[in-house]
């Protein structure tokens, strides 16, 4: 009964975080193209219609994924068959496993025990989303290798070499998010943003560390080659590096940046916007710091706080969509200086501060 | 004597204030102007579906349904006009095939029996591929046959030889002002042409 | 939908002649799967743009926000050939020009269409007469779906030429489609 209930704890969790980035992800192409048309005045797919319904256009995924599955598969003339068709599975695989550590609720009772909402409770958490990070670059890597192409070659150079860049920023930034929690375990860093701070602020990361959530917030959308730093895919001006990939090869990489976007947010909202806290619920009610409180039971407040988790997570993507569709790109060499030169240094800054208030405090 | 505003161009490039050269507040001015169109139009769109009237959401032409209002001048497609009492008023004088710059119009001539008129085409035949709307078989016309007012600009065909308009055709376009905005069955011909609709139907 | 003919016969300068399979389509039933991806592929048409000249400018306008040319599905439009499935020819084919839209119509991954936009590229425009270096249209290089009169065409003729390419995929069968065409010698 015991195992079982761990087996069904275990495939329930999995499966709803994964569904979670799957489907927000296939959303996400629909909502580029009407947030982008909303920003531009104008009206994006509604054409797509089923037995006559258009719903807004919302069958255009669809429309795209059946065309990409059917278009003709090409593989260039190269030694490396195996390697060109693994490249986009190591992209999305490794974007798809960070999605186990983040924590997207408390805790859930059933049948007397508890369950973490969270897929992989380990005490190494950020060490885990940074082992994926840093192995995300291989799929970058090999499609711009394998594809015997000479531009590729140079587009996935730059790509990589943008996100080790990148990598070190985020590292240093989350520096200064372990001094104050002082745990690398995800949940326990949601869990103890649920306090107060002068006795009504909820204890979120971004009010004990503003600087960082910009820094993070930047280091990543730079992670997932987003604009402004899209320079390696740039596509318009520059060859990318999945130049030769079409049909479901190349929906993949997009599906990638897409599944990349969610994660960058997720990351966003646990460490500085208190992952699944809502402000003053605490795990038997509201609790008001001017002394009212509203009693709920605990499958309410489990589900109020996997709701804010969504809620939170869909408005960091829609300001990365927001940041996508309003600046211009950055050229590769003022992208290379800003992730050395100015992101780097205030980073390592925002660590000692960090280190020398929380010693201060800690007297 | 008014006054004229005399900009001195050497003020234009200056240098960049602190604020500005981080870079992070214009972004976040953009961000503003962009999110402040996004919440527009969204309240606007979602007002509509509720049936409240707003302000124009976006400022698309949603073509086919709703076509942009052209000048009263616009070069469309050509027509051949008709006397009142219903004859061609082409009398194949060949000025338009002399002048077009891009040899589109071919004419052939027959002979009428009315000494005032000598001459009337027996075939007039436009290939709209090559015509480049340039309008100086208008301009060239003594007899104001050819016209180029029947509003229609939108011309598709699936070949080269579907773009040759003969003097049936021609003839039989109405201008802008009695067509109203009911397309002409212009499309449906070229695709019955290649037997790939089984029957016309009139777009209404 | 109307019955799907048993031929199709159309009539550009690349002739192309059914494969063997497709002479007894009726008898082959795949007519709903057919529906399936004859939608799914009209209504997601991606473009690769191919602004030579002036035609550009009015493709940049349908693209813009008077004239959406994403509502028809088709407004993500990519620079990779690999990735696109529609190219619009806009412009003055050049000779030089000629050589790199075969390679890159020989890029596209099938199914594949071409758009002929604007007089240029249907035939030579008013270079017809004399231009030594233009290329008297492009469908002698590439086969083209749907031909666009106008110089240039209006952002609403650009549309109606991508509509009625969309009722040609419609019609389209599964099995009839054509294949990588055999260029006329």
């Amino acid at each position: 009964m015991n195992l079982g209930l761990e087996i069904g704890a275990a495939v329930g969790k999995t499966l709803f975080i994964i569904l979670f980035a799957l489907s927000l992800g296939g959303l996400l192409t629909w909502v580029e193209r009407k947030q982008s048309a909303l920003m531009q005045d104008r009206i994006g797919a509604n054409r797509a219609s089923i037995l006559g319904l258009r719903v807004w256009g919302l069958f255009h995924i669809i429309a795209d994924s059946v065309k990409m599955f059917m278009k003709e598969d090409f593989v260039p003339n190269t030694p490396h068959r195996i390697i060109h068709g693994l490249a986009p599975v190591l992209s999305l695989f490794f974007a798809l496993l960070s999605f186990a550590v983040i924590p997207f609720g408390n805790a859930i009772t059933i049948a007397g025990h508890r369950i973490g909402l969270q897929v992989l409770d380990v005490n190494i958490g950020i060490l885990f989303v940074f082992a994926m990070m840093s192995v995300a670059v291989y799929g970058i890597v090999l499609a711009g290798w394998s594809s015997n192409n000479n531009f590729s070659l140079l587009g996935s150079i730059r790509a990589s070499a943008q996100m080790i860049s990148y990598e070190v920023s985020i590292g240093m930034t989350l520096v200064g998010i372990l001094l104050i929690f002082q745990t690398l375990s995800l949940q326990e860093i949601v869990q103890a943003q649920g306090g107060l701070l002068f006795g009504f602020l909820p204890a979120w990361g971004v009010i004990l560390q503003p600087l960082g959530f910009f820094l993070f917030l930047t280091a990543g959308i730079a992670e997932t080659k987003r604009i402004p730093f899209d320079m390696p895919e740039g596509e318009s001006e520059i060859i990318g590096f999945f130049v030769e990939y079409s049909s479901m090869k190349f929906g993949m990489f997009m599906f990638a940046e897409f599944v990349g976007q969610i994660l960058i947010a997720s990351l966003v909202t646990t460490f500085f916007f208190g992952g699944w806290q809502v402000p003053y619920l605490a795990d038997a009610g509201f609790a008001f710091p001017w002394g009212g409180t509203i009693p709920m039971s605990a499958w309410v407040v489990e589900s109020l706080r996997v709701i804010s988790f969504i809620g939170k997570v869909a408005f960091f993507c829609w300001l990365q969509m927001l940041i996508r569709w309003t600046l211009p790109r950055f050229r590769f060499d003022q992208l290379m200086n800003l992730g050395w030169k100015v992101l780097l240094p205030l980073s390592l800054v925002n660590a000692v501060v960090t280190a020398i208030v929380v010693l201060w405090i800690g007297q | 004597m008014g006054r004229v505003n005399v900009i001195n161009v050497s003020e234009r490039r200056r240098e960049l204030t602190f604020l500005e050269r981080i870079y992070v507040v214009e972004v976040v001015r953009g961000l503003a102007i962009t999110a402040g169109h996004f919440f527009r139009n969204l309240i606007r769109h979602t007002l509509r579906l509720f049936g409240i009237k707003t302000a124009e959401p976006a400022a698309t032409f949603q073509y086919p349904e709703v076509r942009r209002p052209a000048a009263p001048r616009l070069r469309s497609l050509h027509r051949l006009a008709r006397h009142p009492d219903g004859t061609p008023r082409c009398v194949a004088c060949m000025m338009c095939e002399t002048v077009c710059p891009a040899f589109c119009i071919f004419i052939k001539a027959e002979e009428v029996d009315d000494p005032n008129i000598e001459k009337r085409p027996k075939s007039f035949d436009i290939d709209i591929g090559r015509c480049v709307f340039c309008g100086f078989c208008v301009e060239a016309c003594p007899e104001d046959a050819i016209r180029m007012d029947t509003g229609i600009t939108e011309i598709g065909s699936l070949s080269r030889t579907g773009m040759v308009l003969d003097i049936n055709m021609l003839l039989s376009l109405p201008p802008k002002e009695e067509r109203g905005d009911k397309p002409v069955d212009f499309l449906q011909k070229r695709l019955v042409d290649y037997n790939l609709v089984p029957e016309i139907q009139a777009k209404t | 939908m109307g019955k799907t003919p048993t031929e199709l016969k159309i009539k550009t300068k690349a002739d192309n002649t059914l494969p063997l399979e497709g002479r007894h389509g009726n008898n082959v039933i795949v007519t709903s799967v057919d529906k399936v991806l004859s939608w799914a592929r009209q209504s997601s048409v991606w473009p690769m743009t191919f602004g030579l000249a002036c035609c550009a400018i009015e493709m940049m306008a349908t693209a813009a926000g008077r004239f959406d040319i994403d509502r028809f599905g088709a407004g993500v439009m990519r620079a990779s050939p690999r990735q696109t499935d529609l190219m619009i020819v806009a412009g003055t084919v050049t000779m030089k020009m000629a050589l790199r839209i075969k390679r890159l119509y020989e890029q596209m991954p099938e199914p594949k269409y071409v758009i002929s936009m604007g007089s240029c590229a249907t035939c030579g425009g008013p270079y017809w007469k004399h231009g030594y270096h233009v290329l008297k249209g492009v469908d002698q290089i590439v086969p083209v779906d749907v031909y666009v009169a106008g110089c240039p065409p209006r952002p609403e003729a650009l549309l109606e030429g991508l509509m009625l390419l969309q009722e040609k995929i419609k019609r389209e069968e599964l099995i009839g489609k054509k294949l990588a065409p055999v260029m006329a010698a």
